[in-house]
């Protein structure tokens, strides 16, 4: 995978700025891993991401073309911030339609299956983790994975219940979860088999 | 950011639960379109927390349904949980009289069947009889029709299991009356006291035709608190043995 190093960065602004039309495709290549996975963060909706994305890349382009990124070598920042500040907007733009124009607008003719293929993603997902989960071997990776990554419990709380150093929490974090990826890569059916984003 | 410090102070655990500050978090984001092997983590970390989502939003799901008859009872009106618990209280009754009635019904149907499989009930010896009758034979006698004549004939079918002999009286002046049935050596059958007579001036009696044998038999009839010149009436009947 390719990356977007603070050197290769600056080189591929000047080059943009040049106008080669090459170092705009390298640049797309070069940020598209971190760029999607943080728009689908910022969004988390498949569609909305790729929604994102697309216009982040599109702004992107047309501000280095015009000469408007300060620090080249921080171009990364500057995408970042920028998909950061388009997802923001179009969050507050979704916000205000959906307050004034509730009242107005008639329901959704399927608003009650508003997508039945992310629904079926979803119980395969959910089938698949608890295969996962009932798989593991060690219960305490169990409890750990659940209590910290969906309770989002405090790491002290469940430090003190397991009996567990901040140091030996921190790596009994981390075995659980290379043993939770190791046998989703055995059992995730080729839509989830490759790493996601 | 570099590596030191992401693994010093568990930067990409903190980041995936939402705990670094923003500063943090922009510098950790700014570092994964330079690192490949921690985009590649945090990828998977969140592939992690969306699959444990998936699983608790599920169990939430099913969850929701159960409560959710609850919910929509507690949301309801006065009136309208009045109306609910009328239809619930109709349904139990309905219930209740249902099944009662297929358990009465149930009953019935193993006391007639038990009724059915039992052995014939044995004919008393004695004069007195008052067990239960079915499959009636009617005959009439009067003190009229048999006098000087035969004996009525009563030819029994073997199916029948009681007989009715209805005793005309010629009037009846009396409100009490003592019917006795003799067989033909003269000895006493059976004897009924206190009898009362019917609207049409007759007295029933029931006898099982296990009871009579062949053979002619007499009945006589007196009334109670007559005077005492007040003759009895006297009536004979044969009973023909099966063909």
């Amino acid at each position: 995978m390719t990356t977007l190093d603070p050197e290769s960065a600056a080189d591929l602004v000047a080059r943009i700025v040049a106008g080669e039309t090459a170092a705009e495709t390298e640049l797309i290549e070069r940020c598209q891993g971190a760029l999607r996975f943080l728009t689908r963060r910022y969004t988390r909706s498949e569609a909305d991401a790729e929604d994102l994305y697309q216009e982040t890349v599109m702004l992107a382009l047309e501000k280095i073309r015009g000469g408007e990124v300060r620090e080249p070598e921080r171009l990364a920042g500057f995408l970042r911030g920028l998909a950061k500040n388009l997802g923001t907007q179009r969050y507050r733009r979704r916000s205000f339609s959906a307050e004034t124009s509730v009242a107005v607008l008639p329901e959704p003719p399927d608003a009650r299956r508003p997508d039945a293929l992310g629904g079926l993603l979803h119980h395969e997902r959910a089938r698949l983790t608890r295969q996962i989960l009932a798989e593991l071997t060690v219960p305490r990776d169990r409890e750990v994975l659940v209590r910290y990554y969906l309770a989002e419990e405090d790491s002290t709380r469940i430090c003190d219940d397991l009996e567990l150093t901040p140091e030996h929490f921190h790596r009994v974090l981390h075995r659980a979860r290379q043993r939770y990826r190791r046998l989703y890569e055995e059992r995730a059916p080729r839509t989830f088999g490759s790493v996601p984003g | 950011m570099d590596h030191p410090q992401i693994e010093n102070e568990r930067i990409l655990d903190r980041y995936l639960v939402g705990q670094l500050s923003d500063e943090e978090e922009a510098l950790f984001e700014e570092h994964l379109f330079a690192c490949a092997e921690c985009l590649e983590a945090v990828r998977w970390g969140e592939e992690l927390r969306q699959g444990l989502r998936a699983v608790a939003t599920e169990d939430a799901a099913k969850a929701a349904v159960a409560v959710g008859f609850w919910a929509w009872l507690r949301q309801r009106s006065s009136a309208q949980w009045a109306g609910a618990l009328g239809f619930g209280i109709t349904v139990v009754a309905l219930g209740v009289v249902l099944v009662s009635t297929v358990l009465r019904q149930r009953a019935e149907i193993d006391h007639l069947r038990a009724a059915a499989s039992a052995p014939p009930v044995e004919a008393p010896s004695g004069p007195s009889f008052d067990a239960p009758l079915g499959g009636l034979a009617v005959v009439a006698l009067g003190t009229v029709r048999d006098a000087g004549g035969e004996p009525t004939e009563i030819r029994l079918d073997l199916d029948r299991k009681a007989l009715l002999l209805s005793l005309e009286l010629p009037t009846s002046t009396a409100e009490r009356y003592q019917v006795t049935l003799s067989d033909a050596a003269g000895k006493v059958r059976w004897r009924g006291d206190d009898l009362e007579p019917t609207p049409y001036d007759t007295i029933p009696v029931v006898l099982p035709v296990s009871f009579l044998e062949p053979g002619e038999y007499q009945v006589e009839v007196r009334a109670l608190g007559a005077p005492a010149e007040e003759p009895g009436l006297t009536m004979t009947f044969r009973v023909a043995g099966p063909p």
